[in-house]
């Protein structure tokens, strides 16, 4: 059975992944600051408030860049079985068009969002 | 019997509806356009989704995209009753879930007692009926569900 390893956040009551393959530093939020490359608060492209306290934050690379990702208190890394990623409906397409989303991800009976990262990488938005 | 009940009017053409609840407000839709009526299982919101689209549910493994008819309609006046319920519904172009409170259950109807929609209210139901059934006393939107699909999309 095909399967794929994701790194998996979680902000409130959304989750996101990546897959593991781009990610190459799993961190705090402070790591990302003191490297001073491109952050992005993961929180402002799901466009919900930053959660309270402490943060855990993740290093993707895209060709020569990379940027931090803050995500929520917690990250995680699973295997899930290839049948576990989809699309997003096709109803729901103008979401997707206008965010760094790629598909919707099974997780635990709810969806994680997968994060298209070569959208979020390239963007101008630090 | 009632003017557009079937037993009444078996020589005629006949349509099936499913007649449904939401916030009290008595709505149906053409039975073959309803997949399965099933309750809803845990939603995963999705982000910058408009209000009416509270997130996705798991069918078989595929993300479902919910429907609030109460609040895209503006069936907001008495409150919600009876069992939650969440019907499957497939349109030409897309499949979504529709909330609900309350599955009335199907009834067959001549297709000349579907007349033009001119009782029922809010205008933001009449916009969106196809037309209207009387049954038992009152009248029933039936919704075009072509139309409130593609206007319910999230753009």
């Amino acid at each position: 059975m095909a399967e794929r390893i994701v790194v998996c956040g979680s902000i409130h009551a959304h989750r996101v992944v990546v897959p593991a393959a781009r990610v190459d530093v799993i961190g705090e939020q402070h790591d990302a600051e003191r490297e001073g490359v491109y952050i992005t608060d993961v929180a402002s492209v799901l466009r919900v408030s930053p959660p309270p306290g402490p943060r855990r934050a993740l290093r993707v690379v895209a060709g020569d860049a990379a940027r931090w990702l803050v995500m929520g208190d917690s990250i995680s890394v699973r295997t899930l079985p290839a049948e576990a990623f989809g699309g997003f409906p096709e109803w729901l397409t103008g979401v997707s068009a206008s965010l760094p989303f790629s598909g919707l991800v099974a997780l635990d009976g709810v969806f994680a969002i997968e994060l298209d990262l070569t959208r979020l990488v390239s963007s101008e938005v630090p | 019997m009632k003017r557009g009940e079937a037993s009444v009017l078996s020589s005629e053409e006949t349509r099936a509806i499913l007649r449904f609840r939401v916030m009290r407000v008595e709505l149906a839709l053409f039975a073959d356009q309803v997949e399965e009526v099933t309750e809803p299982a845990e939603i995963t919101p999705i982000p910058c989704a408009p209000p009416h689209v509270p997130g996705v549910v798991p069918v078989r493994g595929e993300a479902l995209p919910l429907f609030d008819l109460a609040l895209f309609l503006g069936l907001s006046g008495d409150g919600a009753d009876g069992m939650p319920r969440m019907l499957i519904v497939r349109s030409a172009a897309y499949r979504v879930g529709v909330l609900c409170d309350h599955v009335l259950g199907v009834t067959a109807v001549a297709a000349a007692a579907i007349q033009e929609a001119r009782v029922c209210g809010p205008p933001s139901l009449r916009r969106y009926a196809l037309g209207e059934v009387e049954l038992r006393g009152g009248v029933t939107p039936v919704l075009d569900l072509e139309a409130l699909l593609a206007a319910g999309r999230a753009q």
